[in-house]
């Protein structure tokens, strides 16, 4: 998957499913605090990324995604 | 089966699309010797009991819960916080079922919110 | 036959509930992501009415299955203390049969679908002789 395309998938898919204009979700903006997530709704986020690209984030690895642009790079590594 | 052993209606009022109670949990139900034996905390179940039989309360009918949307325990509950508790229900009529919308809460804290629906029995 | 994990009183080592809302009575069998429970519905059971086990009893044992299966793991790596596990979140409930009546063994499937921190998601499945009587998902936090 090109990037533009995987990064255009994951705003439309989390803006969709946590109620955001994805106008918000930008590189550098904190996935928790755009997406209003809880550690209840993390978990959701977690499930949604996991069914939608086949990328299953490792629970370790939770803590240090913490922007959007980590969680592209993130993605595309594992996606390779 | 819980309302006055394990809560108490203090109060009960119509709003627009349903209803508004204050409720009061009681601290020496038995079921807080076993959730948790030195640590009394509130089951999750217990609240969404509290939310059934106020709307039976409500509707003056018997209720069957047949489905759960998401129900969201978002802070704990013990029974010394829920000396004094906000119930807000909406409620919407289908033939013969009802779809509720509910929030516990209190000062400000939510500790349980609410979506599923009730079968009339 | 099969042979239990854990049964009557040893599941005490799994769970930190007690009487009167110990609502799971065996670990049948466990894998890496799957654990199967089962309990005997007791018509003196707080959750009961009328000889039937209400729906709030059902969600409780199936939090407790789930609950056991999460300490049953940690045990795996040597944690011999049961888990303190609240139910977080309970989404896509639905009762599809009869409500269990006291003497039937009600038995439930806990799948682990995700873990996050202390927040883990199950699936859950629940039947009565074999039959499904009610399926969600939960989350529990531990």
């Amino acid at each position: 998957m090109e990037r533009s395309e995987l990064i255009s998938k994951v705003n439309s898919v989390l803006a969709e499913e946590f109620e955001v204009e994805e106008s918000v979700i930008t590189p550098d903006a904190n996935i928790k605090e755009t997406l209003q997530l809880d550690s209840l709704s993390l978990v959701d986020m977690v499930a949604l990324i996991e069914n939608t690209f086949g990328v299953k984030i490792v629970g370790s690895d939770m803590p240090k995604i913490q922007t959007f642009g980590i969680l592209y790079d993130y993605l595309a590594e594992r996606m390779k | 089966m819980l309302k006055d052993s394990y809560f108490r209606i203090i109060s009960k009022e119509a709003i627009e699309s349903g209803f508004r109670f204050e409720v009061s949990l009681i601290e020496s139900h038995p079921i807080y010797n076993g959730h948790f034996p030195g640590n009394p905390v509130s089951p999750g179940v217990c609240s969404i009991q509290m939310i059934r039989e106020c709307v039976e309360e409500a509707l003056n009918k018997k209720l069957s819960l047949k489905s759960i949307n998401v129900c969201r325990f978002i802070t704990l509950l013990t029974p010394q916080k829920g000396v004094h508790l906000q119930l807000e229900i909406n409620l919407t009529d289908n033939n013969d079922s009802v779809d509720a919308k509910a929030t516990i809460s209190d000062d400000g804290i939510t500790y349980v919110s609410y979506k599923g629906t009730f079968g009339l029995k | 036959m099969e042979t239990p994990l854990y049964q009557g009183d040893s599941i005490k080592k799994l769970l930190l509930q007690r009487e009167p809302i110990l609502m799971v009575e065996t670990l049948y069998t466990a894998t890496e992501d799957e654990a199967e429970t089962g309990l005997t519905v007791d018509a003196d059971n707080i959750f009961c009415v009328d000889g039937e086990l209400t729906e709030p009893g059902l969600i409780e044992h199936i939090a407790q299955s789930a609950s056991a299966f999460a300490s049953y793991k940690t045990s795996l790596d040597g944690n011999n203390e049961a888990l303190l596990g609240y139910i977080g979140e309970v989404k896509k409930l639905t009762i599809t049969g009869d409500l269990p009546r006291s003497g039937q063994e009600v038995r439930t499937t806990v799948k682990i679908q995700q873990v996050v921190g202390n927040i883990t998601l199950f699936q859950a499945q629940t039947t009565v002789d074999g039959a499904p009587i009610a399926n969600c998902q939960m989350k529990l936090s531990v």
